[in-house]
Formats: structure tokens, sequence, C-alpha cells
């Protein structure tokens, strides 16, 4: 995950309180975006940005899981989001995030 | 049809909504799904979203 947003979802959690934040990411591949939602939960694993040993435990999605799907508007899910689902691993993409959402996060929906 | 559809999902959801209080922040991905495209969709749900992006995960 890039420094520069590393710093800025770590000045966020300060400021508005991990308990209250939710991270959604839109990840195209299963690997990367499980990656992000470790580093956002557990730190950053390359130890190369501020998160490095930063276990902020973030609640954190993929915008094609249930959790989130089901809360979006039908249209606008339908306009801005299908298109997608239609071509990504979303099955992969899914257990991915869950699996580390599941390990690491400290707050829920 | 949709308006009836997405009612049932909010009162599944037991009316309440568990996304007001939530500040969101979006990591949208270039090959993916973008940002701004995740920000309009989380829009709907009455959360707050306090930052977004669009990396390039790879």
């Amino acid at each position: 995950m890039d420094l520069e947003n590393q710093q800025r979802i770590k000045d966020l959690a300060e400021e508005h309180g991990p308990e209250n934040m939710l991270v959604i990411l839109g990840g195209a591949e299963a690997e990367a975006s499980g990656l992000a939602c470790e580093t956002v939960t557990n730190g950053d694993p390359t130890f190369a940005g501020p998160l490095a040993g930063v276990q902020l435990g973030l609640a954190c999605y993929h915008v094609m899981e249930d959790e989130i799907k089901d809360a979006i508007d039908d249209d606008v899910y339908e306009e801005q989001i299908s298109m997608m689902e239609m071509v990504l691993e979303v099955d992969d993409i899914v257990e991915e995030v869950k699996e580390y959402r599941e390990k690491y996060s400290q707050y829920t929906l | 049809m949709m308006i009836v559809i997405n009612q049932i999902k909010k009162e599944r959801r037991g009316g309440g909504n568990m996304f007001e209080d939530k500040k969101v922040a979006i990591l949208g991905d270039r090959d993916g799904v973008p940002g701004p495209a995740i920000e309009e969709a989380m829009e709907t749900t009455g959360a707050d979203v306090v930052f977004t992006t669009t990396e390039c995960f790879v």
C-alpha cells in the first residue's frame, strides 16, 4: 500500500478514532486486496511505511462483499460497481480480505 | 421496483443505519473499482466519506 496513503489512514484513525473508521477496498486482485486489509488492521507487513508495527485493527471490507453491497443503493451499485464484478475473481478477493479481517480487525460494522 | 427492493433491504437492516456514524476511507484500484465509483456508492449508505484515493495495487 502506498506510503502516503498509509499516513493518511493513520492520521484519520487518530482524528476520528479507529472504532469509527471503515476502510473500503476496490482492489482488482485477491492478494493485493488482502495485503491492503492486513496493512490497515495489523500494520504494514513490508515494514516500509508509517503503518509498520501499527495495529490499527480497522474494520475493512472489499466493496463487493455482501455486508457492503447489500447496503448500497441497487441502482448506484449497478451503475458504478457491477461491471467490474463481472470481470474480477470476486470469491477469491472476498475470501482473502475476510481472512485478514477476521484475524486482525478489532472493530466491526 | 428498485425503490421497493431498497426499502426491503433497509428494513432487513432493522431500519437503522449501521453506516451512519462511520467515517469511510476508500482505497480504490485503477485496475479494479476506482475510488470515485466506490465513493458514489458508499454515499448512498449514509456513511461519511472522509478520504478517497485510487491506487495502483500491484
